[in-house]
Parts: C-alpha cells; structure tokens; sequence
C-alpha cells in the first residue's frame, strides 16, 4: 500500500528512529511501512495519522482507488 | 533460540522488550539444559543410577527445552510491535511446516523403507534450526 509517510517524516525532519520512538514501534517496522513491504493494522494506521494531525486517506493510498484511477 | 528478527546487525538495545524478555528466557533456559545434560549422560551412561531414577533423570533435560518452546508462544503473547510479530509467525510457519514434513518423511521411511529410527527431540533441534535460517533469510531479503 503506497503511503506518504517518507515525505511526512521529512518535513518534520524526524528519522526512521524518531517517528518509530513516537509510535512505540521498531524502526523496522517503519521502514517496511514506509518500503509499502507491510501494511499496518487499523490501529497503528490511527495511530499514525493522528501523530501527523491527517486522516488515514491523507496518509495511506486505498488500493482499491488506485486501481480505478481515482486517486 | 533467540529470536533472531535483525539481529544480524541490531544491538540487544534495539530489540523490543518482548524479544529481550524472550531472549532471556531462553538463555536460562540454554543453561539449565547444559547444566541438567551433563550430569544425567553421564550418570545413565555410566550406570550409576537404579531404575526407578532413569526416567524422571531422562527427562529432567527435556525441561528446559519445553520451557524455552513456551517462551515463544509466551513472546508472541507479548510482543507489541506487530510487524515484528509478524515476521517471528511468519519464521514459526516455516519451522513447523518444515519440522512435520521431515518427522512424517522420516516416520514413513523408517516404518517401511528400512531406515534407521531417530530419537524424536531432532524435530525440536530441527524446528530451531529451520526457525534461526528463516531468520537470516528474512534479514538477508531486507525485512
């Protein structure tokens, strides 16, 4: 699932190290959301959208939108 | 075994207090097996001990190993970081699927092909080491 949490991230300057110590995550698990190698669950998708002051769809690409060329 | 989740190259600091715990666990768990082993080889090989003792002594080394396999489902229980988690379900898959296809194969051969029998805690040594090669690969592959 593409996402913008790498632009998101360095607006605000933080490192992968950063955001995974404000979301009490690893940093690997950053890097694997950020790669698109791993989709989060609904709470942590919360969890970070709410730590960037954005609603999931301002963070996360649906899929299935994607495909129909919506987005 | 230690859950190997990165730590080809993570400092223990960087593990996650569910891994630290586990691995842990399992490091007592490694020591009271060697300290257990040990003294019961050499007591049965030696035939220093009665009957009546060979069995609970045959299992006292199987202990730690139990412990060390309930650890893992106890890290599972435990670890917060779902990704992570995920990654350590996905290496326990392998192991398992690879462990019971070797113990059925081997069953099969030593039941009707004529092959020699085994003692069954190789599944478990099996299962470790499938579970810690899964690991690197996964490491290797940039997970």
């Amino acid at each position: 699932m593409n996402n913008r949490l790498k632009v998101l991230r360095a607006e605000r300057n933080w490192s992968q190290n950063d955001l995974a110590e404000r979301l009490d995550v690893s940093r690997q698990s950053v890097n694997a959301i950020e790669t698109g190698k791993y989709d989060p669950s609904l709470p942590l998708a919360f969890r970070i959208a709410e730590l960037f002051g954005l609603t999931i769809e301002e963070v996360f690409e649906s899929p299935s939108r994607r495909r129909s060329g919506a987005i | 075994m230690l859950v190997m989740i990165d730590s080809l190259k993570r400092s223990p600091s960087c593990w996650t207090p569910a891994q630290r715990a586990h691995n842990r666990r399992v490091i007592i768990a490694s020591l009271a097996y060697v300290a257990a082993l040990l003294p019961v080889v050499y007591v049965v090989r030696h035939g220093l001990v009665t009957d009546g003792w060979r069995i609970p002594l045959a299992l006292l080394p199987a202990m730690p190993v139990a412990f060390m396999f309930g650890s893992y489902a106890r890290y599972l229980s435990e670890e917060k970081d779902e990704y992570v988690r995920m990654l350590v379900v996905n290496q326990i898959l392998v192991a398992t699927t690879v462990s019971m296809v070797c113990a059925v194969f081997w069953g099969f051969l030593t039941d009707l092909g004529g092959a020699p029998p085994i003692a069954t805690y190789w599944i478990a040594v099996l299962w470790i080491a499938v579970q810690g090669v899964s690991a690197c690969i996964a490491r290797i592959r940039g997970a």
